[in-house]
């Protein structure tokens, strides 16, 4: 029995702790389990001191080699299933019935996270004795025992492949509404893009890169587990009640507060454990128990208040090229025989347009030489207009729109250990208000129950609970209402602006750009939606240990979101023009996603001699269940009401439903051979609904060895105090999206059927081939190296392959390609200065992806997102990388142009010559860049017959590289979304009772497309257009901006506008490095004898350091329909909500 | 060892129990696949009383995707200026070669149409397929004529899908109801060979039609919403598609010369008789976005006066017509013909022109001058001071898409078999039908009596109508025949159907040089097919318009 508890705790993990038992209070303890199924706080009042009479006491300190005390440090005796903790003095009492003080020898062990664990042998008499123990740096975290990806508890020191886990401890600012920001930056290979700033929404995560090209449905985020439970996929329905994702999950729901450790498993050979869901690695998250919460109850209560806003700002232009009168005052309107007989005030405009009882602003005058993306100027004003008109008065819309909003983050955990039970209880409420006027953001509240109960000498259940409530204000506050009309938004406009019944102006924009001058306040004012979640997570364990080698435990989980909305006009919405909106509109939608999963396994090991082995088997079954329905219509008949039957016509109905199961059984071995030699076999047989007939299963597994070589007897390099080679070869699987298999007729408005996918029962999973090799290092005692080299292969991408029309079906979803995956990691951790009292650590990352489609068996294509102009802007081919963007190019070197004209391209006097923008333009020869105004050359043309490529060209405007036989636009490679690397570097200091930690992390090497800049050049609003402090040489008219006129037909392409397409001016390149997190804390210690108090201040995203122009290079469409799936791969900044700048001031204290 | 087996039994059973079951057998209860869409035969008519509406709405109207704004930009029925669905590339001059390079700027709108008809032949002929083996098996769908009702809809859906394909696709792949479903793409043919498929689906479908001897009342329909067809109305219908398929087709004046206008004539005077209008319904899918887009947005949509100017007599486009295009402004249009609104200054017409929302043709009115203020903005050359009614309509009075949407005007119809007569010589029978819109819509001084010849100008002196430009600059003159039915046409057709405008002008020789004359096969088919993408048009170019009649 010795050596089964022994080994138990030895290789045992967080989760597997769970099971450590106190036999000797079992029996009281069961009449405890009711009470706890109860309630929490009924189960917080029966916290009691075990009795000590007779009783062996065995107590001590837990403190640094350096004297410093640890406090949450595990103290253990692993024979008689006893674990305490310390407290915050590093202190540790262990209180042993009489009846089990036989005098018997015992190791009593200590351990703590970050620290090498020791061990000392007692004896188990009667009577007190002391044991203290003073544990060294770990710095390699050899002794991290990680349970995700293994077949049993492993520590790092043993384990063939990367599986990354960390505490609590290390991430000392809570993600601010999501847990996964809280991991960013702080382990390699981890791609964290936090890509819409939207209180509530989640970031996107890749690790060790993409594995599908074509994510759609499914996304290509990891599997996500918490406590066990494998999450369903969000339900998100949106307002036409389509479910916008099945497969992955969500952790938008959990309090980020829970949290105790966070394990990830990067690449397939680690994965394998998970199978057919796996292949994108798998993200596991373990809340916190009371397992080692000591005796008594232990409180926490911890409050965060603080403001959240957008760093950066839009650069608007506060001049334009509209005429004005000789005031400077007014503008001149269109029409007329004398062109400025009829002037208006700019705001007084907007004012008359508004100040009207009806739902329609009226039109606006026309502004003379107002022109834009929806008014053309001829080419004699596009080449001779320059934007040098200051606007009398200027706003700036966006700093209007933002306000600083709320940040309030509190929560509240009681955790105990009373006997065989054991438990946590937390509570917590969260509001991120955001930074828009008018929204209110995100709010989540949230309660936790979790708790062991041991039973009997054998038996061990554990129960893990889960609730929130999440609340999401603006489903669609950014992209197509919020931030695109600010970017269509002239600086003199005035946001705010109120008219004479108090209302904001619906039309705050008077120009004539389009119906779209709509006052986003004004909008987000009136219209209604809300989003709300509810969510309950749970898990059931019980363990069987029947014999000393045998673990049994079966395992039943149960995720569930309920999801419901509404999303209205109110009748007598205001708009710029009439639209349906005024008659009212409104859709309810409502769904749930619900995933069950119950596992079974069996785990049996022994020893030979050196040699240990373990043998482990599992079975599991998963279901995932979405429904979905929206219920709408339009021309509400009365104001104020949300009910659907306020509806009178253009009724909209629709409903989803989606099953997917599963099932996995797992074979694996492990051995262990003196302690130096490490092998892992696993076999995993897969079976998915997601797949016809005879494709529904197949096999994944690994193979994998570690050697520590500086455990070898003959080791020789003494600074190299530590080293392990490793190696792992495993596979892991893709599923499609659930409609892949079906043959699918769509049923559109009316009932019409048209065929879409023609469906394909021979579909396979995708399959992710890796190996992964490593070493990890601990140098001289003081310095951890981690280094990683992975190389996956995913066959059989799921890709829809695009039929000849006159098939009848738009696609088939086929197994049709390669990608593959080549991944650097490297991580090192120095602990630059160690004493009592004193600590400073830093820790650097760096990772490097590069991601190659290798094979593609159908024609190359384009991809990109469902978003505006962005549907296909990457483009897919064999042997060429992954996520490259493909568009125009404007010429930037004399070498790009073709042979004769390089020759004429250069320096000063030369034809053609480099702007300030760095675009080779055409001068004429002997002519200078301020000819254009000094010798009146604007209106110079050069003809298509004497330029290269045969296009004519304006003076001083853009060259388009053009296919040399078509004279199309040609579609060149401008450059990767992709990073090609990223570093990150933590630091963390304390002194006595202060506390200094800080994280930056960057991305180089990536792209961005910065749409909104690329619309804002059509709408002449960037600051880039002001010309008014411009030299002669660098003051550009409207049409280089915008349309050249002749050159290109006044086709929009040729100017920077350039039809809203991706080209290299406005793709750019979007390196950053961005201080992620900041805390500043000093424990206070008592106060007046009460709480041990810590008061702090956090910052999040606090400082970008970047070149790129645009909110944020942090950024990416996340909309359902992106050919990718993943908001780090689609690099678009369309209007998204930027990322959210939060500094905050925390309290907290316990007792 | 007793610990050890319970605990194992129990695990094995569980195991049994679950692996028992076919757990992973799933269905998808959200789409239907083939088998539910023909299963009965309900469903199998269903498909042919779809057939219609997505012919000519979900493929070319449900948005504006497609290439109605540039078939009408191309022509000039419309002129917007901004560069969603490639309007502003088409609407150019000189005019551009249609860029059908990968990732064009447009390739989604020259996908779409041709995506939509070529699939929808393939859903067709599947469905005429089952059709026949449901009969063949001595079922019924009802009846005889209900039989034949669904199966010469079937050919005549058929055929409306690829003679739409062959009018603006150089090339296209012709599926024939036995075509089988698995196997070798069907091989991409020129659009002539298209179009031949096409007629000889719908002399199929007239076949078909004309077989129901008995039981006939079964073969009435309600498949184009708001059009009640029976046989003899669904037999007329069938041939002025074959009129308009005929005539249309032709790229150059040469081809349009060379139509068999014998057989034009015959068709179309055996065509309709009246308008066949669709009612516009959102819930029922019948929808015109296009139109109502082109009014909506600002810059999308406006009445260019390079045509329809020749109804002036002022003198006002002749002035136009001699400004250097890129300093054109819009100008006053006077004219006698009464669907233009009267008056000598803009207020006055904006007053003559009557309340804002005026139902299109009640007033005798087509043309409104709207107030200034609601101009608007775009290149002046290719803006005006006038709205049509038709979308006006649509988009302000019936708030989107609802309403009447005439599909196949009778006018067309009739000026299709009048400028049969004209090429044929028989001016008195072409000279009558243009003078049913000419006289009764226009007011305008009839051409019967008053025109004996080919090249006689049209009556009304210095007022006729229209007055053709001589020369791409002016002057202008009072027109023929032709010109007279040329007009007739685009302001009969304006905003009807597919292209009208484009079709016609195209045989006429009156596109602007350099003007695209069909639209290549969408560089998607080609990259499915293996094949090389290829533009076509633009100035100079092989299948772009060469200067034409008027010299433009």
């Amino acid at each position: 029995m010795r050596c089964r508890s022994l080994r138990r705790t030895e290789t045992g993990s967080a989760s597997r702790a769970l099971f450590i038992s106190t036999r000797e209070t079992n029996t009281m303890s069961r009449a405890r389990v009711v009470a706890v199924a109860l309630g929490a706080l009924a189960l917080l009042g029966t916290g009691g001191a075990v009795a000590q009479a007779q009783n062996a006491v065995i107590s001590g300190k837990v403190t640094t080699d350096f004297g410093q005390p640890i406090e949450g440090a595990n103290v253990y005796i692993t024979e008689m299933s006893i674990s305490v903790r310390s407290d915050a003095s590093g202190s540790f009492t262990i209180n042993i019935p009489a009846a089990r003080t036989d005098g018997r020898q015992a190791n009593l062990r200590a351990r703590a996270f970050g620290r090498a664990p020791a061990v000392r042998l007692i004896n188990i008499t009667p009577g007190a004795q002391t044991v203290n123990f003073a544990l060294k740096e770990d710095v390699n975290r050899l002794a991290e025992v990680v349970v995700t990806g293994v077949t049993a508890g492993t520590e790092q020191k043993n384990l063939p492949f990367t599986v990354a886990h960390i505490d609590q401890s290390e991430m000392p600012v809570p993600g601010a509404t999501n847990v996964l920001t809280q991991l960013a930056g702080k382990v390699p290979g981890v791609e964290i893009v936090q890509a819409s700033g939207r209180p509530g929404s989640a970031p996107a995560v890749l690790l060790r890169g993409p594995k599908s090209i074509n994510g759609s449905g499914r996304g290509q985020d990891p599997l996500y587990i918490v406590d066990g439970v494998i999450l369903n996929g969000g339900i998100g329905v949106n307002q036409l009640g389509t479910a916008l994702a099945l497969q992955g999950g969500t952790l938008a729901d959990i309090n980020p507060a829970d949290i105790e450790s966070v394990e990830v498993v990067e690449g397939a050979a680690a994965a394998s454990l998970y199978g057919s869901r796996a292949a994108n690695g798998v993200i596991s998250i373990t809340t916190k128990s009371g397992r080692n919460a000591g005796s008594g109850i232990h409180y926490n209560v911890r409050t965060e208040y603080g403001g959240s806003d957008i760093e950066h700002t839009f650069p608007y232009s506060g001049y334009s090229m509209l005429m004005m009168d000789e005031t400077r005052t007014r503008f001149c309107t269109a029409g007329g025989a004398q062109p400025c007989a009829q002037t208006v005030d700019f705001g007084e405009e907007a004012r008359r347009v508004n100040e009207l009882a009806g739902v329609v602003a009226l039109p606006p005058v026309l502004f003379r030489q107002d022109f834009g993306i929806s008014s053309a100027a001829k080419p004699p004003l596009l080449r001779n207009l320059y934007e040098v008109n200051a606007f009398p008065i200027t706003y700036n819309p966006l700093n209007q729109m933002i306000t600083s909003g709320n940040f309030v983050n509190s929560s509240l955990d009681a955790s105990g250990n009373n006997g065989g039970t054991s438990y946590f209880v937390s509570g917590s409420s969260l509001w991120q208000e955001g930074a828009i006027r008018s929204l209110q953001g995100f709010k989540r509240n949230s309660v936790r129950v979790n708790v062991d109960q041991n039973v009997g000498n054998d038996w061990t259940f554990g129960a893990r609970t889960y609730y929130s409530r999440a609340w999401q204000d603006g489903g669609n506050a950014e992209q197509g209402t919020g931030f695109f009309n600010l970017t269509r938004s002239p600086a003199a406009v005035n946001l705010l602006a109120t008219d004479n019944q108090g209302r904001l102006y619906v039309r705050s924009n008077p120009l004539n750009q389009g119906s779209q001058n709509y006052n986003p306040l004004y909008y987000f004012e009136n219209r209604r939606q809300s989003d709300l979640d509810d969510r309950f997570l749970g898990n059931l364990t019980a363990r069987y240990t029947p014999t000393g080698w045998l673990d049994l435990d079966a395992n039943g989980s149960f995720d569930r979101t309920n999801s419901s909305g509404l999303f209205m006009f109110d009748k007598g919405f205001r708009t710029t023009s009439v639209s349906s909106d005024n008659l009212g509109s409104q859709t309810h939608y409502a769904g749930y996603g619900q995933s069950f999963n119950t596992s079974l396994n069996g785990s049996a090991h022994h020893s030979w001699g050196n040699l240990t082995a373990r043998y482990t088997a599992r079975y599991l079954y998963e279901q995932q269940d979405l429904y979905s329905e929206a219920l709408g219509g339009t021309t509400l008949a009365v104001a104020g009401l949300t009910t659907a039957k306020d509806a009178t016509t253009g009724f909209n109905e629709n409903s989803t439903t989606q099953s997917i199961r599963s099932v996995g059984i797992t074979n694996g071995l492990t051995a262990d051979w003196k302690s130096r030699y490490f092998l892992d076999a696993l076999v995993r047989r897969d079976g998915s609904s997601l797949f016809g007939r005879d494709n529904r299963w197949a096999n994944y597994g690994r193979a994998s060895a570690a050697w520590r070589i500086s455990d070898e007897p003959w080791w020789f390099i003494s600074p190299v105090n530590d080293l392990k080679f490793r190696a792992s070869y495993g596979t892991a699987g893709g599923r499609p999206p659930f409609v892949a298999q079906y043959e699918t007729y769509t049923i559109g408005t009316g009932g019409s059927l048209s065929p879409n996918t023609e469906g394909n029962p021979n579909l396979r999973p995708e399959t992710t081939y890796e190996t992964e090799i490593g070493a990890d290092a601990e140098i001289l005692h003081r310095y951890g190296l981690n280094l990683t080299l992975a190389h996956d292969i995913t066959k059989d991408q799921i890709l829809p392959v695009p039929l000849p029309a006159s098939a009848g079906f738009n696609q088939v979803w086929t197994n049709a390609g390669t990608l593959d995956n080549k991944t650097i990691e490297l991580s090192l951790n120095i602990p630059i200065l160690q004493r009592r009292n004193l600590g400073w650590s830093a820790r650097f990352n760096y990772d490097r992806t590069i991601t190659m489609i290798t094979q593609l068996n159908e024609a190359p294509f384009l991809y990109g997102t469902d978003y505006q102009n962005s549907g296909t802007i990457f483009y897919a081919q064999s042997g060429y990388p992954y996520a490259e963007f493909y568009g125009r190019k404007f010429v930037k070197s004399c070498a790009e142009l073709p042979g004769p004209f390089e020759a004429q391209c250069g320096g000063p006097g030369s034809a053609f010559q480099k702007n300030s923008d760095g675009l080779i333009v055409w001068v004429g020869q002997g002519n200078s860049l301020g000819d254009g105004i000094k010798k009146n050359l604007w209106n110079a043309v050069l003809p298509g017959s004497q330029a290269p490529w045969g296009g004519q060209l304006n003076w001083g405007t853009p060259i388009k590289v053009r296919d040399p036989v078509t004279g199309s636009s040609a579609n060149m490679y401008l450059g990767s979304a992709l990073p090609k690397f990223r570093v990150s570097h933590s630091e963390t200091f304390n002194y006595k009772r202060l506390f200094v930690y800080g994280l930056i992390d960057g991305a180089f090497g990536q792209y961005v497309w910065n749409q909104a800049r690329a619309w804002s050049f059509g709408d002449f609003q960037d600051r880039e257009e002001d010309q008014h402090s411009k030299s002669v040489e660098d003051a550009k008219p409207i049409g280089y901006y915008w349309r050249q006129g002749a050159a290109d037909a006044g086709i929009g392409i040729g100017g920077l506008y350039d039809a809203l397409g991706v080209n290299n001016v406005n793709l750019e390149k979007a390196n950053y490095a961005k201080i992620r997190e900041v805390n500043v804390s000093y424990n206070w210690g008592p106060v007046r004898g009460v709480g041990d108090w810590t008061i702090g201040v956090i910052g999040r995203n606090l400082k970008t350091f970047t070149n790129y122009t645009g909110y944020d290079p942090e950024v990416g469409v996340t909309n359902a329909g992106s050919t990718s799936g993943s908001g780090a791969v689609n690099g678009v900044d369309a209007y998204q909500f930027p990322n959210l700048r939060t500094f905050s001031l925390s309290l907290s204290t316990r007792f | 060892m007793r610990k050890l087996a319970t605990g194992l039994v129990v695990v094995l059973a569980t195991i049994v129990a679950v692996a028992c079951k076919d757990v992973l057998a799933v269905n998808n209860p959200n789409n239907p696949n083939v088998a539910q869409v023909l299963a009965t035969a309900t469903d199998i008519e269903a498909v042919f009383a779809q057939g219609f509406l997505q012919v000519g709405f979900t493929g070319s109207g449900v948005h504006t995707n497609n290439l109605s704004p540039q078939l009408n930009a191309m022509s000039l029925e419309n002129y917007g200026n901004v560069a969603n669905f490639d309007m502003v590339y088409r609407a150019a001059i000189p005019r551009k070669f249609i860029d059908n390079s990968v990732n064009n700027s447009g390739s989604d709108v020259h996908y779409n149409d041709f995506q939509n008809m070529q699939k929808l032949s393939r859903t067709i002929a599947n469905a005429i397929t089952a059709l026949d083996n449901f009969t063949g098996a001595g079922n019924t769908l009802g009846s005889t004529a209900q039989n034949a009702r669904a199966r010469a809809w079937g050919f005549f859906e058929l055929g409306l899908a690829l003679g739409n394909t062959a009018l603006f696709y150089d090339s296209a792949a012709v599926v024939y109801p036995k075509t089988p479903t698995i196997g070798p793409a069907q091989p991409l043919v020129g659009h002539a060979d298209v179009m031949k498929a096409a007629l000889g689906d719908l002399d199929s479908a007239l076949a078909i039609a004309r077989s129901v001897t008995t039981n006939t009342t079964a073969f009435t329909s309600t498949w184009i919403n708001g059009a009640s067809t029976d046989q003899a109305t669904f037999i007329r219908i069938v041939r002025s598609y074959q009129a308009r398929f005929r005539a249309g087709v032709a790229r150059t004046p040469a081809e349009r010369a060379a139509v068999d206008w014998n057989q034009v004539i015959a068709d179309a005077t055996n065509g309709i008789t009246s308008d066949l209008v669709v009612q516009l319904s959102i819930q029922a899918g019948w929808q015109q976005r296009e139109v109502t887009n082109a009014y909506r947005y600002q810059g999308w949509g406006d009445v260019s006066m390079m045509y329809l100017g020749m109804a002036d007599t002022s003198g006002a486009y002749d002035a136009w017509l001699a400004t250097p295009m890129i300093n054109r402004q819009p100008f006053l249009l006077q004219t006698p013909d009464k669907r233009w609104p009267s008056g000598g200054d803009r207020a006055t017409q904006n007053t003559a022109s009557g309340g804002a929302n005026g139902v299109p043709g009640s007033t005798g009115l087509y043309f409104r001058n709207r107030p200034a203020g609601e101009d608007p903005p775009g290149d002046p050359w290719g803006s005006s001071f006038y709205d049509h009614f038709r979308f006006r309509y649509l988009t302000v009075n019936n708030s989107d898409n609802a309403g009447p949407w005439v599909e196949f005007s009778k006018a067309e119809n009739d000026l299709l078999a009048a400028e049969g007569y004209i090429r044929k010589g028989d001016i008195a029978s072409a000279a009558t039908l243009i003078d049913k819109t000419r006289v009764a819509n226009g007011k305008l001084p009839p051409l019967s009596g008053a025109v004996a010849t080919a090249t006689d100008p049209v009556p009304g002196g210095n007022a006729c109508v229209p007055r053709v430009p001589v020369g791409p600059s002016g002057p202008t003159a009072c027109g023929n025949i032709m010109e007279a039915l040329k007009y007739e046409y685009r302001v009969e057709t304006y905003f009807t159907g597919y292209g009208q405008w484009f079709q016609a002008e195209r045989g006429w020789g009156d596109l602007i040089e350099g003007t695209p004359l069909e639209f290549p096969v969408p560089y998607q088919e080609m990259q499915v097919r293996l094949r090389p993408y290829y533009n076509l048009g633009g100035v100079g170019q092989p299948d772009a318009a060469t200067k034409g009649t008027y010299g433009f």
